[in-house]
């Protein structure tokens, strides 16, 4: 079995990466981060390598965070709560908080999608995730970053 | 934006110290302790609810078959209900390592399942609880005067009537609403993926 150690040691940054282009909250993500590790930890012993790690913990990962929608009362509080959002956001780099929150602002799958490729992980892969085909991958990458260059044209004006 | 590897660069500068693997373990081991405290609550609970009205039949030891029944069908319903309200029980948990489609589709029919077990076993609960308490009273009103009688069965229709016609359609609005919000933002999640 793989040692769980070393997924978290490997993969804490990644996930947390991704739940932050979800939610764009950093305490919410950093919860939800902590689920998925639970999950990972409670399913590992059902792994098998029918699919590599990385594309099984990325579904473990993103369907947290879809799970998310759930608590849509908190996504409102933290609309609301920008200020206080200020407060507990440990990124200083005003480029990086920009970026996390033109992602933020895509719907849901782009949001996935779009995490996903900026972790490096293959267009092939990014299929398995989300259960679509990689045609329909890259077609949504190259709009998605239209997007976003869009938005950041505005930014740097 | 000049080009992609600003973009993957920018990504790459978020990053948040990592908690402490212990702490991990800790919240592991919490999270499986709340789960059982749960469980073992409604357990409680309605072991209690057994106990009392097996100490009502003890103690005040009903002749006819009627109260007894009434009594029996009473536990029943309380044991439903205690059941249905722990979702957790009926509706299983969801399947994480599913792709993000199958994933929604799954939630979908879960909340679909949930929304009919919550009507039904609410439904359910109802009638079994009026039937139990109509056949307890049985014994009781027919050693009562013929007025009191009557009132005590009118006011106790009357109470069934309420729970029937106002409390249980309340009760199924609310949970429905929630559940139906849920269902088309999954939906609509789900529509994003069909769409090129």
């Amino acid at each position: 079995m793989i040692d769980f150690e070393i997924i978290y040691k490997t993969y804490w940054q990644k996930v947390y990466r991704l739940c932050m282009g979800f939610l764009n909250d950093h305490e919410w993500a950093k919860d939800v981060c902590q689920d998925v590790f639970i999950i990972i930890y409670n399913e590992l012993p059902k792994f098998r390598n029918d699919a590599s790690i990385g594309t099984w913990i990325f579904r473990i990962a993103t369907n947290k965070c879809l799970r998310q929608i759930e608590n849509s009362k908190k996504m409102q509080k933290t609309e609301l709560n920008i200020e206080f959002e200020d407060v507990i956001q440990p990124n200083k780099d005003k480029k990086t908080d920009y970026l996390y929150q033109c992602i933020s602002e895509l719907q849901e799958i782009e949001r996935i999608i779009i995490s996903l490729e900026l972790e490096n992980v293959k267009q092939s892969e990014i299929a398995i995730i989300v259960g679509i085909s990689e045609v329909n991958v890259r077609v949504k990458i190259h709009r998605i970053k239209e997007k976003i260059a869009l938005k950041f044209e505005h930014y740097e004006e | 934006m000049k080009n992609n590897i600003d973009i993957n660069e920018i990504w790459k500068n978020q990053e948040m110290i990592e908690p402490n693997l212990a702490e991990l373990m800790k919240s592991i081991n919490s999270f499986k302790s709340k789960n059982l405290k749960n469980i073992v609550f409604i357990n409680v609970v309605l072991i209690l609810t057994s106990i009392f009205v097996v100490f009502i039949w003890i103690y005040f030891q009903p002749k006819l078959i009627t109260t007894k029944i009434g009594l029996i069908t009473t536990i029943i319903a309380m044991l439903l209900y205690g059941i249905a309200t722990n979702k957790t029980i009926i509706v299983p948990n969801e399947e994480f390592t599913l792709d993000n489609n199958q994933f929604l589709i799954q939630l979908i029919d879960l909340k679909n399942k949930q929304k009919f077990l919550q009507n039904t076993v609410l439904k359910v609960y109802f009638v079994t609880l009026s039937i139990g308490i109509c056949l307890y009273l049985i014994e009781y009103v027919l050693l009562m005067n013929i007025i009191v009688g009557i009132t005590t069965y009118s006011a106790t229709i009357l109470w069934i009537v309420i729970n029937w016609f106002y409390l249980r359609p309340k009760i199924i609005k609310k949970q429905n609403l929630k559940i139906n919000e849920l269902i088309r933002a999954f939906e609509k999640i789900n529509s994003q993926l069909i769409s090129i």
